[in-house]
């Protein structure tokens, strides 16, 4: 919620910032990195999204898809049974569980990964990920028409159960996922709203084409850790534009995978409501 | 430590020393004492110089324009002079104790053709204090402005050792330290944030002011607090001989000022306000988003002043200015409220004494405009509350001792969030207020011993409490709580103390040319949680605390000062070097709005940095202004961050290039130059990227290892003036300026992509601000 504040603070300013200001293209001369390994795993099973996804970071200005890594030994144990995933042979680089895996809520995975050759110095990587409890005490969803801004917004009214909560939210349109970068998940926490009946809260945003009256649309819950929450918000911070007057330094995104992988291993459970957009 | 025990420690010390000073004190001379005004409005002259010729030695008057001088009963030629005005020589037969005010005439001729007697002293050469620079209203006037609207950090900005914390912003970095390192006093009133409009102006108005100083780093015992600078800046006192008025209309805000005597010679009073309509422009925006929105600042300046008698006067000044933002749905408003009592009082002519209390705050409220079940308020403040005494004694010819304290009250509210409505389902988050007590005292002398050396030496003993109530967090190494400690209402559970030692010499080589050196340490107790590197009025103050420790700065200088052409021109080279102990700095990604456990987001460190200023100011004729080069290097190295590996400062930009050049072509015609090159601000630029949720994250270089393009621009202004005739009342001014004459684009920050069509494909794009912009103000007088 506070970010939701900052945010809104932000547009205005950058708004009126860019109202003097003009941006081109420029070269830049930059040395390259060396070679890390990236790790992009998910358990969400209400998502039916449980997959681990390797591959090799690159030059910034590379400009070619990443290299991906193939061949390597990935199991997910969650202390009692461990599942050895399988490569995707249409998509190398993916390790699929195995037919009827499912994961529970409350409990935590961990994940092991031997590569067949070297990645940034080592063969062996491990994260584990902790999947939290489901606030799903939801009765609507409703989307309205801001005209001020112009915007889209996705009002929320459910129950916010006392204790932490850390949020993501993803949207459909007609069963498609409309949110299918990370920049165009939406985060909060319950700082502000804890233990409080979201009265109509606004959860995500959408431009004035993304929706339109007549859409079905879906609003994907998840309850995720404090530490995805922090990943998702460091990276939506180092992809989004940089003020001088607001942003800090540059930093690199946190991981959860060891040995100085980077990316992360995240699990989480869902819970979709769905609502048809009337006419503003 | 106790704290009343220093308190008596302090004056026992202060009797003995003055025991020892007083027996010193030649018996048999006589004092001249008085104060230096300006004969044309009455204000008092700081820093107009005494010369007697006979001994070949001088004294200058002090800020308040008063000097006192003792000398053996001789007869004397003193001769009083200041740049721009024209000499009073006054023989005088020393009989007794003699009060003498002078009221010196500003100079209207073209200053070439002032004959110059050579019998002035060289103010800049004899003076113990180094590394400082001062400039009036009017020579920050000349200068072309942004818009056209004359302000005076962008003329500090120009000055040797001084950067701007980022293009267009109203901070400053002196000496490679951080906008929050600098003592910003108006008045000697806090001024905590300084920017109007996001900073792009600053808070002081040009027409209310009547000089500002800046002390990099080497401050008078009498100020502490901040390691890189003091910027003091004074207003006028308001004209006691006539009415008077001044004001302009230009693109971007209107002013008026008006002065005049409340009764002649005793008492005047100056106001000045300015508003500006940036908001109007809003309405000219192509973006139809823009339209409804508002966005303006105002301030206002007042200032009365009375002299009782020869040996009291009162001055009542303050300042009142905000910036305002709002639309139909949001809105948000910031600024600062200053208040500053002052009574100087001569106990015997020897002594001179003011006396100030100081009240001052920056405020900032956030909040939506509707009251819906989402509406909420944001705030967020810093009041303090400052007592002061200072004792300037005159003990001899060759001492003059100062001394004094100062105490002063800091109530940090950082921030609280509240729902504005019944229905409102936003619960109240909130960040408790802090307390803590400044306080220090201080005994400095300047000495001058023989006629070519001058020592000036000094203690300040600086004092820091944290007063409950509070409750004090215990952080572990990663920055997470693991304990607390709850404090009762009025508990000074937290002390700090440290001795600032203030030491300087001039060697004197000969009238015209000196060597300086300096040493100083400065305490720095509280900071601004700011990590961008322009700033925001958001970014709020903290205290030090069980958690934070006072940072301490130790700066070293050396300079070598000549004049030439009795004064026309001064030349000074200066090299320091400076260490900073307990420099804070913050996680990579740290949360510093409305975080209750921000002291969790510090890492701790140290800095250092050196360089070297040269300067040439030429101070009177056709053409005036100066020439600023400065080579330094700002670093730093803090547990935590880039590796626990050294990394240059945001503000290291080793080569800085100024001009600030006023012609006078006629008495009507005037043009001003600016030029300013500095090295590229450093920046740290991503090296690698990797693929998460279709999407290149950014795998980063080490902090601060690229640097921007170069950053140059010049601006040009031109000033036409009425016909002068004495007879009229009224006078015209136009001014047209042009910022960025040659349309350098800048970069303002580098942002990089990934290409819309083809999300494989990364590129860097640059920003920039400001390309050529023309402006036009009349400005007017009466």
């Amino acid at each position: 919620m506070k970010r939701k504040f900052t945010y809104l603070f932000l547009i205005t300013i950058v708004t009126i910032v860019s109202f003097q200001s003009c941006t081109e293209r420029i070269d830049i001369e930059l040395e390259e990195g060396y070679i890390q390994l990236a790790v992009e795993g998910y358990l969400a099973p209400n998502d039916n999204k449980n997959y681990v996804r390797l591959s090799e970071s690159s030059g910034y200005f590379s400009n070619v898809p990443a290299p991906t890594v193939s061949n390597a030994i990935v199991e997910v144990t969650d202390g009692v049974t461990t599942y050895t995933l399988q490569e995707d042979a249409e998509q190398p680089g993916n390790y699929l569980f195995p037919e009827g895996f499912t994961a529970y809520r409350e409990q935590s995975y961990e994940m092991n990964i031997s590569l067949a050759e070297e990645v940034g110095g080592y063969l062996n990587y491990n994260a584990s990920a902790y999947m939290p409890r489901l606030t799903d005490r939801i009765d609507s969803v409703s989307v309205e028409f801001n005209t001020d801004f112009e915007y889209w917004m996705v009002l929320l009214y459910a129950w916010e159960p006392a204790g932490p909560d850390y949020y993501m939210f993803n949207a459909l349109r007609n069963d498609t996922l409309i949110t299918d970068t990370i920049s165009e998940v939406s985060i909060g926490n319950d700082e502000l709203i804890d233990g409080n009946y979201m009265n109509g809260i606004v959860v995500m945003g959408f431009g004035k084409k993304s929706l339109k009256p007549g859409d079905k649309f879906t609003l994907v819950l998840s309850n995720i850790s404090e530490d995805y929450y922090e990943y998702i918000i460091q990276l939506q911070t180092e992809i989004s534009l940089s003020i001088p007057i607001f942003s800090g330094p540059p930093a690199n995104v946190k991981s959860n995978v060891s040995n100085g992988a980077v990316g992360y291993f995240a699990a989480y459970p869902s819970v979709y409501t769905s609502t048809i957009i009337r006419s503003p | 430590m106790n704290y009343k025990s220093h308190i008596l420690l302090f004056f026992l010390a202060l009797f003995l020393c003055f025991g020892a000073l007083a027996s010193g004190n030649v018996k048999g001379e006589y004092t001249v004492s008085g104060y230096i005004t300006d004969k044309s409005n009455g204000e008092s002259l700081p820093g107009a110089t005494i010369y007697i010729s006979e001994l070949k030695k001088g004294t200058a008057s002090n800020i308040y324009g008063y000097y006192s001088i003792s000398l053996k009963p001789e007869t004397y030629h003193l001769v009083y002079s200041y740049v721009g005005y024209g000499e009073i020589t006054i023989d005088l037969n020393l009989t007794s104790d003699t009060s003498i005010n002078i009221e010196l005439i500003p100079s209207v001729k073209n200053l070439d053709e002032v004959e110059i007697t050579g019998e002035a002293i060289n103010e800049n050469i004899t003076t113990s204090q180094m590394s400082v620079n001062k400039i009036d209203s009017k020579t920050i006037k000349s200068i072309p402005a942004l818009l056209g609207e004359v302000d005076l950090v962008k003329a500090l900005q120009l000055l040797p050792g001084v950067k701007f914390a980022a293009e267009g912003s109203s901070g400053i970095s002196v000496r490679g330290g951080s906008p929050d390192q600098n003592l910003i006093l108006l008045d000697e009133a806090n001024v905590y944030n300084a920017g109007h409009l996001m900073g792009f102006f600053s808070v002081f108005n040009n027409d209310a002011v009547k000089s500002v100083e800046l002390y990099k780093g080497d401050l008078p015992a009498k100020y502490g607090g901040r390691l890189s600078s003091l910027v003091d800046i004074r207003m006028k006192d308001g004209n006691s001989k006539q009415f008077h008025g001044n004001g302009g209309i230009g693109i971007i805000s209107s002013r008026l000022m008006l002065e005049g005597p409340i009764a002649k010679d005793k008492a005047s009073f100056m106001v000045a306000g300015r508003r500006s309509y940036a908001d109007l422009f809003l309405m000219f925006s192509r973006d139809e988003d823009l339209k409804g929105n508002s966005l303006y600042f105002y301030d206002l300046n007042g200032k009365v002043n009375y002299r009782i008698n020869q040996n009291n006067q009162l001055y009542l000044s303050g300042y009142y200015g905000k910036d305002v933002f709002k639309n139909d749905f949001f809105k948000m408003n910031w600024g600062n409220a200053t208040g500053t009592l002052r009574w100087n009082h001569i106990f015997d002519e020897k002594l001179f004494s003011n006396f100030t209390f100081v009240v001052n705050q920056f405020d900032y409220n956030i909040g939506f405009n509707d009251d819906g079940p989402q509406s909420f308020l944001w705030q967020s403040s810093l009041t303090d509350y400052n007592l002061k005494a200072n004792f300037t004694w005159f003990a001899s010819t060759n001492n003059k001792v100062s001394f004094g304290f100062s105490s002063m009250f800091h109530d940090f509210f950082p921030g609280t969030i509240e729902g504005q409505n019944e229905e409102s389902f936003i619960s109240t988050y909130s960040l408790p207020n802090n307390y803590a007590l400044e306080s220090a005292i201080y005994i400095s002398n300047e000495q001058k011993i023989g006629t070519r050396v001058t020592l000036k030496y000094g203690l300040r003993l600086s004092i820091f409490n944290n007063i409950g109530p509070d409750t004090w967090y215990m952080y572990n190494e990663d920055g997470d709580v693991i304990d607390s400690t709850t404090y009762t209402k009025g508990d000074f559970y937290n002390t700090y103390w440290g001795l600032e030692p203030r030491l300087g010499v001039v060697y004197q080589l000969n009238e015209i040319s000196s060597v300086k050196a300096s040493y100083s340490r400065n305490y720095q107790y509280i900071q601004q949680a700011q990590n961008s590197v322009a700033g925001s009025p958001l970014n709020i103050w903290f205290p030090a605390s069980p958690n934070v420790k006072p940072q301490i700065g130790d700066q070293v200088a050396l300079g070598y000062f000549r004049n030439f052409k009795e004064g026309l021109i001064e030349t000074s080279a200066e090299v320091y070097y400076k260490y900073i102990s307990n420099a804070v700095d913050f996680r990579d990604h740290a949360e510093l709005l409305l975080n209750k456990y921000l002291e969790g987001e510090l890492l701790i460190g140290k800095g250092w940095g050196y360089g070297a200023e040269f300067m040439v100011k030429k101070n009177y004729g056709k053409i005036t202004g100066w020439m600023s080069y400065t080579w330094s290097r700002a670093f730093r190295q803090i547990d935590g961050i880039n590796n626990d590996q050294p990394y240059s400062s945001s503000y290291d930009r080793p080569n800085d290039f100024s001009i600030a050049l006023n012609y006078e072509l006629n008495q009507r015609l005037t043009f001003g130059l600016a030029w300013i090159y500095l090295t590229g601000q450093p920046v740290t630029f991503p090296v690698g990227r990797y693929e998460y949720g279709n999407t290149n994250v950014p795998i980063y270089s080490n902090r601060n290892d690229y640097r921007m393009a170069d950053y140059h621009r010049m601006d040009l202004s031109i000033t036409w003036k009425d016909k002068p005739n004495p007879e009229k009342r009224w006078h015209n001014e136009f001014n047209i300026s042009l910022y960025n004459l040659y349309n350098r684009k800048n970069p303002w920050v580098i942002n990089f992509q990934t290409d819309v069509n083809d999300p494989s494909v990364t590129y860097a794009e640059m920003t920039y601000l400001f390309g050529i912009i023309p402006a036009f103000t009349w400005n007017f007088k009466f």
